[in-house]
């Protein structure tokens, strides 16, 4: 059998002026039915005490493995090291956007902080939540389908550790941060005002996420926070923010229903009152010889079926 | 560092007992140290619910019928007193729990949904689909992020200091850093959870579930209870000891040796598969012993739970987590091969010796959850009481904890203790080292496991003791290969073997003087229940470095101990 | 030209008005594959994403229009954006798993005698290549080497992820490579932040942020020494090339129209804001 090349990213502020790729080579026998974890813990166990990394449960519950395997962020207990080797490796790395301690092990106090932000907390609702003991509050199935599969997360930050908003943003809350905020938007039981819940999501970044969905794809847990943040957006613009993404959002819709096609000609004036912006736009399109119906898309012919279409999803599908 | 209250441990009972202190105790400095962040503890590995006779869904259930069902389960060496307190609350400390904000299942009422769990005798048991005690976790870390709950984030602590009378402080150290502190503190809670990592290899408890609290009590010399009584489950898988709970069987999957046999049908002819777990558990060890099992590269034995003949569509459709654990942990797919099994330590009834106020010995040292034993689970503790004891007992301790510390003063001294825990620190770098931990460990639980798990007799046993101080003369030769100060795992892997090993020999005199059987405590030697020479809790204390056993009396003041039948 | 192949043709934002070149690419690359491309007539903007942030349901009922389409025309749907490819196919799997509401919109589609089936596959460039033409076939359209382009293969995220609709392995993706190698270019792998999504759903929403993610890669395909970074999707193409600095960048189809006998200058390499530095003429070969 081959052996199998195990890349692992090591780094010790200690002694280290930078981190480096260190390789291990483990037979694929010794390899088959083992986790990354698994692979992990023999390499320190006989190969090298130094490897450094953080783990716990071996269970995928307690959410302590999670790092990049080949780039993509997984939890080392949960996956098979043989399923991961691609040209005869596997790369291991930490998690991005977060300050190495040494090898694999990452801060996460950076990351709870700004979960703090958001209040990932229930503020029981005096209405719906029974003062005494002696009963607890009702809460129907359907209700809690609502946020049940939100409480999956282990918060083990997966999907923080691939997110690009925060590769270019530090402020940036994060993806959990913003599933945890909707858990308790629909959570009954919470008396925290919703305005204000989405309004802290809307000052910690809610509108900077650039929906790449590599949250999605790094969650072991199945949770979408791409899409969580697409509700609470929804929930922003109902409560009439008017922040640039805001305006975007209206604005395109608004178009598509008139034309059929989003406006990118006036969307700078439309979303952030940017005249400059469609003036060099203009000025362009004009040198390249292009006629000015083609600036705007036109509602084609047999838009009012489009129209119709639309409206009648909006009142009849949900 | 400096507290009035410090919680050592994260856990369900380390962060109820800090709510306790975050709402109702604002005027005092209370911090929870913690060796993994509060949401990694093992509390979020339970499973299947929280008992509480709530009544949602039978209206006959009350505490009464639980602490009965509690004390039956626990072969009667529970302090039924005790039991009742923990029933008697368990409904308030549900609700409480909801209205934090703990998302449990509901029935169509809108109520919290129970079912029914081993042992008992109505349905009770309160459970968030098979995650409830992750759910509870994370909700109790909500609350203390809401009350600013200070955390201490990994730091291991070394040491319990006090002065004879009275708690000082604890010795600790800063996993990140490598720094060292002597933190004083007016009263100490101890919440550090069980110790079933002593069968190393063999068990579906985290790593890091050493005991480190329980070990620390008895070089403190407190005593430590009922530590031969270690639960164990038939059915965990072979390489992570993950559970595969009883519905595998219960849809009708097989166990079997390496001849292809349902072997069950020699032990257990009428049920089967679905005999008693300890039953069940013996069953399988007897087929590994008798050669009709399997090894795996460490020489761990098991055997197979056969789920092929069901068939692909009725496993997808009623066994997917059990699938699904199966191909990420072990990488085998039960729809085309059986999956490995062996019986696996799962929980440790026995711990820190409290009373029903989660006192020890020591003024101000406290300790609650699965560290610490009352004792309210006897010799056996029935499914879905675990996480209700240890918010039960968080809670109380907590009361406590806050109550000492506005009585009392901080306690002088204490200091030099962090002198003595640097240098023996420092030798861990300093000697030469000349064993492998990993073989070391894994010895261990090989010993533990084949001498003092499911099958015991004297022969056997003291076959093992022999065994075990001949490792721990080899375990003098450990010292540290990771000389790094930073985040130094080895180090604290280290340390935790040595808690263990130090619970391990705790275990393996308690049970040599146990010459009988009750509940998860099984010999072969001596079958039955012995009564009249054996109703007692095992008491030890470490003292001029030996271990000295004692006994002392089961409260049975509510129920005469009788016949333990199903 | 009839061809015995058809495939219909998305016409999403990056194809129509001001980009109407983008499609012009289309159907040089469609015709250099000898497929015939159908427009989808009356087909709507697949969401973005953003009219997610007014009702998702929109958007999946928008692709069930599309997607129908196409079906009423009796071709799978082509688009060569990654966004579109990402919504549309996340559309289609949510129709296909919610009975009810498949039905609830197939109500409403039957007015404009459309009915969603399920049926057609959803094609972006890359699996149109492997799947649609086949690679084999489609190496033997390419007529001339671009020999000496370095080029950076760059995938953009919304074709690697989510999982259940990625094109390509995305822990090692490959198609990119077995696609513009045969067109004579040299690839350049591993280099720094190759994985670093463009932003360009940032540019509404946080300019700043698109700034910074968008030059990631194309620094990283610079300091490897690149002389192109080469996408499939238009819309990375865009923001990199609207707010890049070190790097330039083309579409992937641009690259192959070149490599298929066509003048860079018709595959409209000088539309480019950052030049890509090198041309070529058309090719009789």
């Amino acid at each position: 059998m081959a052996n199998i090349l195990i890349e692992i990213q090591r780094f010790n502020p200690e002694t280290d002026d930078k981190p480096f790729m260190q390789t291990y080579e483990v037979s694929e026998e010794i390899l088959k039915g083992m986790t990354i974890f698994d692979a992990l813990a023999y390499i320190k166990d006989k190969i090298d005490p130094t490897l450094t990394y953080r783990a716990f449960c071996r269970s995928a519950i307690c959410g302590s493995c999670a790092m990049k395997i080949n780039e993509r962020a997984k939890l080392a207990c949960k996956e098979q090291i043989l399923f991961h080797v691609r040209n005869g490796k596997v790369v291991i790395k930490p998690l991005e956007n977060a300050k190495i301690i040494r090898d694999l092990a990452v801060d996460v106090d950076e990351a709870l902080e700004k979960l703090k932000k958001l209040k990932p907390w229930l503020e029981a609702d005096p209405k719906k939540v029974p003062d005494s003991i002696k009963s607890e509050s009702l809460v129907l199935p359907e209700e809690f389908a609502h946020y049940d599969h939100m409480t999956d997360c282990i918060l083990c930050m997966a999907c923080y550790g691939m997110c690009s908003a925060e590769k270019a943003d530090s402020n940036y809350a994060g993806p959990f941060q913003f599933t945890k905020a909707l858990r308790f938007i629909k959570d009954s039981r919470d008396g925290v005002d919703i305005d204000e819940r989405v309004q802290l999501c809307v000052d910690n970044g809610l509108w900077d996420c650039v929906q790449c969905q590599m949250c999605l794809a790094a969650c072991p847990k199945g949770i979408t926070p791409a899409d969580d943040i697409q509700e609470l957006r929804r929930y922003a613009i109902a409560s009439g923010d008017d922040s640039m993404g805001a305006k975007r959002a209206t604005t395109w819709f608004r178009d598509v229903f008139a034309t059929g096609q989003i406006d990118k000609f006036d969307l700078p004036v439309n979303a952030k009152g940017d005249t400059k912006a469609r003036e060099e736009m203009e000025k362009e399109f004009r040198e390249r010889g292009i006629p000015e119906e083609r600036f705007r898309p036109q509602p084609f012919d047999g838009i009012e079926g489009l129209r119709k279409f639309i409206r009648k999803v909006e009142e009849e599908v949900n | 560092m400096k507290f009035d209250v410090l919680i050592v441990g994260a856990g369900g009972a380390g962060l109820y007992a800090a709510l306790e202190a975050a709402k109702n105790a604002k005027d005092l400095k209370v911090g929870v140290l913690t060796k993994v962040y509060p949401t990694r503890s093992h509390t979020g590995a339970a499973q299947g619910g929280i008992n509480a006779a709530l009544a949602n869904i039978d209206p006959l259930d009350t505490p009464e019928a639980h602490a009965f069902d509690t004390i039956k389960g626990s072969d009667y060496l529970a302090d039924q007193q005790a039991s009742k307190f923990l029933c008697e609350k368990a409904p308030e400390v549900i609700r409480e729990l909801e209205h934090m904000g703990t998302p449990f299942s509901r029935l169509n009422n809108g109520k919290i949904a129970q079912r029914p769990f081993g042992g008992a005798s109505h349905d009770r048991t309160c459970f968030s689909a098979d995650k409830m005690g992750h759910v509870m976790l994370h909700t109790l870390f909500e609350q203390c992020l809401r009350y600013n709950v200070e955390f201490i984030n990994e730091w291991f602590m070394l040491n319990l200091v006090h002065n004879g009378e009275r708690v000082q402080g604890v010795t600790a150290y800063d996993i990140k850093t490598g720094k060292t502190e002597f933190i004083q503190a007016k009263s100490v809670i101890l919440a550090t959870g069980g110790h079933a990592r002593i069968y190393w290899g063999y068990t579906s408890n985290a790593l890091g579930c050493t005991g480190d609290g329980t070990a620390a009590a008895l070089r403190a010399g407190i005593p430590l209870k009922d530590m031969e009584f270690l639960q164990f489950h038939p059915t965990g898988l072979r390489r992570s000891g993950v559970l595969v709970t009883e519905g595998a069987r219960g849809e009708g999957g097989h166990l079997l040796n390496n001849k292809g046999e349902r072997f069950m049908s020699k032990y257990a002819p009428s049920k089967m598969e679905l005999g008693p777990r300890d039953l069940v558990s013996r069953s399988i060890i007897t087929e590994i012993r008798e050669g009709r099992g399997w090894k795996d590269a460490e020489g761990r034995g098991y055997v197979h739970l056969d789920l092929t003949h069901l068939g692909e569509e009725k496993i997808k459709q009623k066994l997917p987590q059990i699938r699904e654990l199966a191909i990420d942990f072990e990488g085998i797919d039960p729809i085309k091969e059986p999956i490995p099994i062996k019986p696996t330590a799962h929980y440790a009834m026995g711990g820190i010796d409290t009373n029903v106020k989660c006192e020890t010995v020591i003024k101000g040292i406290y300790a609650a959850g699965e560290s610490q034993c009352v004792n309210v689970h006897g010799a056996n503790r029935l499914g879905g009481n675990s996480l209700l004891d240890i918010v039960v007992f968080g809670r109380v301790a907590g009361e406590e904890a806050i109550k000492f510390a506005r009585e009392n003063d901080f306690a002088a001294g204490g200091e030099e203790k962090l002198k003595d825990d640097n240098a023996f620190l420092q030798s861990l770098f300093d000697k030469e080292n000349t064993e492998s931990l990993a073989d070391i460990r894994d010895e261990l639980g090989h010993i533990m496991y084949n001498h003092f798990g499911v099958f015991k007799d004297e022969k056997g046993m003291q076959e093992g003791k022999e065994k075990f101080l001949k490792l721990k003369e080899r375990a003098k030769n450990l010292a540290v290969q990771d000389k790094s100060k930073i985040f130094n795992t080895d180090l604290i892997s280290l340390l935790e073997f040595q808690n263990i090993m130090e619970l391990a020999e705790v275990l393996i005199e308690t049970s040599l003087a146990r010459k009988e059987s009750r509940g998860s405590f099984s010999r072969d030697d001596y079958p039955t229940r012995d009564d009249e020479n054996y109703l007692y809790h095992s008491m030890v204390t470490l003292e001029n470095g030996e271990l000295k056993l004692g006994k002392s009396e089961v409260d049975i003041s509510l129920y005469e101990p009788a016949e333990r039948k199903y | 030209m009839a061809y015995d192949k058809k495939i219909g043709i998305y016409p999403g934002c990056c194809f129509q008005g001001a980009d109407e070149h983008n499609y012009d690419l289309i159907l040089d690359f469609l015709d250099k594959m000898e497929v015939e491309g159908v427009l989808l007539e009356r087909a709507a903007c697949c969401g973005g994403g953003v009219i997610d942030e007014s009702n998702k349901t929109v958007t999946y009922a928008l692709n069930a229009r599309n997607i129908a389409i196409a079906e009423k025309m009796g071709v799978d749907l082509y688009t060569p954006c990654n966004t579109c490819y990402m919504v549309i196919a996340k559309s289609k799997i949510a129709l296909d798993n919610d009975p009810e509401m498949k039905e609830k919109v197939n109500k409403i589609l039957a007015e404009e005698g459309l009915e969603y089936k399920g049926e057609a596959t959803i094609y972006h460039t890359l699996n149109f290549l492997r799947d649609f033409v086949g690679l084999e076939t489609y190496k033997k359209k390419i007529t001339r080497k671009l020999e000496g382009v370095k080029v950076a293969p760059y995938y953009g995220c919304h074709v690697l992820s989510p999982e259940e609709i990625s094109l390509d392995d995305p822990e090692n993706p490959t198609l990119l490579k077995e696609i513009l190698e045969p067109c004579g270019v040299e690839i350049i792998e591993g280099y720094q932040d190759e994985n670093t999504c463009c932003g360009h759903h940032a540019g509404y929403t946080n300019p700043d942020i698109r700034q910074k993610l968008a030059n990631k890669p194309l620094d990283g395909a610079a300091e490897a020494g690149a002389d192109v970074l080469v996408t499939p999707c238009p819309l990375c193409h865009k923001s990199m090339d609207a707010v890049g600095e070190n790097e330039p960048v083309l579409q992937l189809t641009q690259i192959i129209n070149v490599a298929c006998g066509l003048s860079s200058e018709k595959a409209y390499w000088d539309l480019n804001k950052k030049k890509v530095g090198m041309s070529f003429s058309s090719c009789a070969c």
